[in-house]
């Protein structure tokens, strides 16, 4: 903790919400060269499953798959990642493939959702990495969850495959009895079962 | 919808005062309803203007075009070639279901001459996310009514159809709403003569240009 920060804490302390003495905490988005070894970010590897039901119940173009919402989902059949020359170019877009219902969403698209929902709230989501708070205190659970006002309603239900497939990974695909199926859930997730 | 929108809206959240203050203080909404521009010529407001664009912005509570929509968008045949011209396509039929597994009521929302459809709001409240399913004359049978396509993602929020699908076919948008070439039965369908609807104008993909 810099002097700085401990001299805030020990004389408003109550007001911002820490201890004394309290070390900062870690912000585990991690960086682009994330190292997946290092188990302090959440999993890349098996992220695609999770991105692809973030893509499907998340990212249409009228909700998250938008440049001006926060949570901002990419994705094969909405917002593509695109260079400044496709954005500014369609037809460079469409010649490369990059729009909306074109070519397959991409690693550089997964990556981006990745640090995405991570992004809403690192601090928290660390936590919920080292198992020290459950997924459900995180905005990304609880506003598709509709625990918290979510404008586009219940993406998620309790207990089903979408909510299941978010909070294993964010536990690290724990070897519970709930993420045992967590594959199956997660196409179970993309599925269309409106 | 009036000829001029943005004079409307400042005399009509004048007019009505602090009632209308509150609903007439979204600038980002105000800006895409401003963005849609004027009727075209020749094109008075009613059941086949602007075709292309976003119909729920202005068919809301929030401006107070009547009538009220839900749902609102437009069926066009694929061009013969890339950049040709647009035509609506009439007589298509949209089929939507919500997320409680229901339709509207009367089941099939048929397309007008120029292409637009829409939906009331006292004909359906649907629960998002929807899906969409476009009907129209089978190939070989007319009289047959066949499943055209599907929209491959869900409506999440937005009933405007034209709010997503915007010509030109973007990073930010999957084009305009089609009935491709190869599954248009041409003698099934009177299509609009060139001049008999308004030229589509969509709204815009890039709005402004991104620079670094």
């Amino acid at each position: 903790m810099t002097m700085r920060r401990s001299a805030l804490c020990l004389l408003f302390g109550a007001l911002l919400g820490c201890e004394p003495g309290s070390e900062p905490i870690e912000v585990l988005c991690g960086p682009f060269d994330y190292n997946p070894e290092s188990k302090t970010a959440p999993d890349t590897e098996d992220f695609p499953k999770v991105s692809a039901v973030l893509e499907r119940r998340c990212g249409t173009l009228d909700c998250h798959g938008t440049l001006a919402r926060p949570l901002r989902i990419y994705g094969a059949g909405g917002l593509r990642f695109f260079t400044l020359e496709e954005y500014n170019d369609s037809g460079l877009a469409q010649e490369n493939g990059t729009v909306s219902g074109g070519d397959g969403t991409t690693s550089e698209e997964h990556e981006a959702n990745r640090r995405s929902l991570c992004g809403v709230e690192p601090e928290l989501t660390g936590q919920v990495i080292r198992g020290e708070l459950p997924p459900e205190e995180l905005m990304v659970m609880k506003k598709p969850l509709q625990i918290e006002r979510h404008k586009g309603g219940a993406v998620f239900q309790t207990g089903g495959p979408g909510a299941v497939c978010l909070s294993c990974w964010l536990r690290g695909f724990p070897d519970t009895v709930d993420c045992q199926d967590v594959v199956a859930q997660c196409e179970g997730a993309i599925r269309d079962n409106l | 919808m009036s000829r001029t929108l943005p004079a409307l809206m400042a005399i009509v959240c004048t007019a009505l005062g602090i009632g209308a203050v509150a609903a007439c203080t979204d600038p980002l909404k105000d800006r895409k309803i401003a963005e849609l521009g004027e009727e075209q010529d020749g094109f008075p407001e009613g059941p086949t203007h602007r075709p292309g664009q976003p119909c729920v912005l202005c068919h809301s509570d929030y401006f107070g075009a009547e009538p009220q929509m839900v749902l609102g968008g437009t069926v066009f045949v694929e061009p013969e070639e890339p950049g040709g011209p647009l035509l609506g396509a009439p007589g298509y039929q949209i089929r939507l279901l919500d997320s409680q597994g229901r339709i509207t009521e009367e089941g099939l929302i048929t397309t007008n001459e120029c292409g637009n459809f829409w939906v009331t709001a006292d004909q359906f409240t649907p629960a998002y996310p929807l899906r969409v399913e476009l009907y129209g004359p089978s190939l070989t049978d007319a009289d047959r009514t066949v499943q055209i396509s599907a929209m491959s993602t869900r409506i999440g929020r937005d009933g405007s159809c034209g709010a997503c699908h915007a010509e030109p076919l973007s990073p930010l948008s999957p084009g305009a709403i089609f009935i491709p070439r190869a599954l248009f039965n041409a003698d099934a369908v009177n299509l609009p003569a060139p001049g008999d609807c308004p030229t589509p104008r969509f709204r815009p993909t890039v709005t402004e240009t991104i620079t670094q």
